[in-house]
């Protein structure tokens, strides 16, 4: 059976994550798993180097982010188009430029106004949720790290999903690639919190079950919930969207007419270097010369 | 009055003997206000008499000198030797022919009165003060007042350390813990007057025990709430040394106190009485003499992943309900074996199948887990368990457990 991990997180997710995206994708190519979703905390900075990583692997590099909202819960949203990308982007971009560095959230207004193009798991499904994304993208998410508490929140999940007539998907929301490297996220969370590891306590990981599972543990995990698996295959097919399609275009730069944005660029340099270099000496004009042709 | 000693010895000592209003005012002088000692002596130099007389009783050879105010008296004993008792009024006549550098001027001003022939406290109390204001200022002024014998200043006391301690040497080596306990006994009711006298309590009880064999055996006893109750902490003490035994007989015992105010509090009208602390702890000793040292005392939680994590702390001051941040509510009831059961368990596919252990016995109808939990990685004591909640064949529903040691049933649930 297929399993497409659709929650994952590096060392990206500041503190949150003990592994670089480069573990993931080879990890996700080990256990011969065909595609994975990068969703660190409130950005996409672990991308660029997920998607070469996974180019490299042989596995499908799908992109989003676990966006915080002002209601105190986590939001993964997975990028199915390029659309949803340009929102996920603007949204993050909205949310940070008003809050110090670290903080921010989003507000469940803003994620209706940046929903288009965005899938949406969650653990709590309700109707605002289901407003905003709709039936085609909103997802019930279990997680299943062999931890009674979280298992009884599960059946709520499920009971949730079907009255919601959601689909429901399992992921590991694995935060290492390896089970060993649960030790380094404990000690990031020690950071975190400014606590030592013996004075941590319940603030560390329960066990070492958040790393990167194969399609067979992850299809016994929920054998009871068969379509929650086949689910995760079904939503990744949905996920059209990769870094290649990025299709970046910088802005035009309005030049005068007989100039083309680089020769403008040469004489505003040129003019500008002979203000501040006076005599305008052999040294400056190489500099220029070499930055220019860099550009 | 006051009384001045000035030499070696022990000089704090003998002033509290006879003043509660002592100064250290140098490291060989010590200055003490005798008013009030006619009335037990007699005339001053009865006073003077039976401090000296005390004086070399204890070995110190120090000046004395009793003076109206504590000036003259520190300038008398340091200038003469003896007992010097100086009349009210003839201080000034009294101290004339000491040296000025008694009163420890600066070497400026030592130098400068030196250059005008001024050597005496006689030449020096003699200057016009209105001279010595304009040439030597505040200064100079206080140097002739002294020299007069005029100086009026209060003593600085110094606070004694109460030291509650008490010693027995006895005669021949106690090997028993009965005879023991009447020199405990007199050592207690001891210090437990003289703390009373003092209105004080305590609420620490040390004790030293010096052995035949030349070691020592020491106990410590802290009280939740400060006491004089002689009785319990005598009962204490022999149900620690009953559990703490000495290794060899004893030949010395020395008991101190902490000194502390006695605790005053009211109970609230609608707070249920509560035992008396001093009679609970007697109870909890008298327990742990039972199930053994660090046995007894209040759970406290750890804020740890591991089951059922908690320690013993010790003291009954605080009977709080102990709360966990964030602590889940069970929904069901858990009964846990105290001492867990060990268990034999048959696995089919990596899952329990049948569990055997004492009062346990039955196949496996349903389960679910494992539940896992792990920590304390970086310590030289990590731990890992699987934990398994099964209905067995007996009818009851189990938790169950599985970590390095083997199988064990945790509990029953209700």
């Amino acid at each position: 059976m297929t399993y497409v991990e659709l929650h994952a997180r590096s060392a990206f997710s500041f503190l949150e994550g003990s592994c670089v995206p480069e573990d993931l994708a080879g990890a996700c190519a080990n256990l011969d798993m065909p595609a994975m979703a990068l969703l660190d905390r409130n950005g996409v900075y672990g991308s660029p180097r997920f998607h070469m990583a996974a180019k490299k692997a042989g596995v499908r590099a799908h992109i989003g982010s676990e966006i915080t909202c002002t209601n105190g819960r986590t939001y993964p949203l997975l990028a199915a188009s390029r659309e949803g990308y340009r929102n996920l982007c603007r949204m993050v971009t909205r949310m940070k430029l008003r809050a110090a560095k670290g903080e921010g959230a989003a507000t469940l207004e803003e994620l209706a106004e940046f929903s288009r193009g965005l899938i949406c798991l969650t653990a709590h499904p309700d109707e605002r949720l289901l407003d905003i994304f709709g039936k085609h993208a909103l997802c019930a998410e279990l997680q299943r790290h062999h931890n009674r508490e979280e298992e009884a929140h599960n059946q709520t999940v499920v009971e949730r999903a079907r009255s919601l007539g959601i689909p429901i998907v399992a992921t590991n929301n694995p935060a290492y690639a390896i089970p060993a490297q649960r030790e380094l996220l404990d000690v990031f969370t020690c950071i975190r919190n400014k606590v030592t590891l013996a004075t941590a306590g319940r603030l560390l990981e329960r066990n070492s079950e958040r790393h990167v599972k194969t399609p067979a543990d992850m299809a016994r995990l929920f054998a009871d919930l068969p379509e929650a698996i086949a689910n995760t295959r079904e939503i990744s097919s949905r996920l059209d969207f990769t870094l290649a399609d990025l299709g970046y275009e910088f802005p035009r730069y309005p030049v005068p007419e007989g100039e083309t944005q680089m020769s403008l660029l040469r004489r505003l340099a040129d003019e500008g270097a002979r203000r501040r270099y006076r005599p305008y000496h052999e040294r400056a004009r190489k500099q220029i010369e070499r930055e220019l042709a860099l550009i | 009055m006051y009384a001045c000693l000035h030499g070696p010895g022990n000089l704090t000592a003998l002033a509290f003997e006879f003043s509660p209003t002592v100064e250290a005012t140098a490291p060989d002088t010590v200055t003490f206000d005798v008013a009030g000692l006619d009335r037990l002596f007699g005339l001053p130099q009865d006073v003077a008499g039976a401090i000296a007389r005390r004086a070399r009783e204890t070995g110190v050879k120090a000046s004395l000198a009793l003076a109206g105010n504590p000036d003259a008296a520190i300038c008398a004993a340091r200038g003469f030797p003896g007992v010097s008792l100086i009349p009210h009024g003839d201080e000034g006549k009294f101290l004339a022919t000491l040296p000025l550098g008694l009163l420890s001027p600066t070497p400026q001003l030592l130098e400068t009165l030196e250059r005008w022939g001024i050597r005496r406290f006689h030449e020096m109390a003699s200057l016009p003060p209105l001279g010595i204001a304009e040439r030597l200022g505040p200064e100079g002024l206080r140097l002739r007042e002294l020299a007069r014998g005029e100086g009026d200043r209060k003593l600085l006391p110094l606070v004694d350390a109460l030291q509650f301690e008490d010693e027995i040497e006895l005669d021949y080596p106690v090997e028993l813990l009965e005879p023991l306990a009447f020199l405990l006994a007199r050592l207690i009711n001891g210090l437990a007057t003289r703390l009373a006298t003092r209105g004080l309590a305590t609420d620490e009880l040390r004790l030293r025990l010096k052995l035949e064999t030349g070691g020592t055996h020491e106990r410590s006893l802290r009280l939740p709430v400060p006491s004089l109750d002689t009785k319990a902490f005598l009962k204490l003490l022999q149900l620690d040394l009953e559990a703490n035994p000495p290794a060899a007989p004893i030949v010395h015992l020395r008991m101190g106190v902490n000194p502390v105010k006695p605790q005053a509090a009211q109970s609230g009208l609608f707070v249920p009485v509560a035992p008396e602390p001093v009679k609970l702890e007697l109870t909890l000793a008298r327990i742990q003499a039972f199930v053994g040292e660090g046995r007894v005392g209040i759970p406290d939680l750890l804020d740890s992943h591991r089951p059922d994590a908690f320690r013993i702390q010790k003291g009954t001051a605080t009977l709080v309900k102990p709360r966990l941040k964030n602590a889940t509510v069970p929904f069901m009831a858990l009964r846990i074996f105290r001492p867990r059961r060990a268990a034999r368990v048959a696995l089919a596919s990596g899952m329990p199948s049948f569990v055997m252990a004492d009062g346990v016995r039955g196949k496996v109808l349903d389960l679910a887990g494992p539940w896992r939990t792990s920590g304390d990685w970086w310590t030289l004591d990590p731990w890992q368990r699987d934990e398994w909640d099964i209905a067995l064949s007996d009818g009851a529903l189990y938790r169950i457990y599985c970590e390095q040691a083997g199988w064990f049933v945790e509990g029953s649930y209700d």
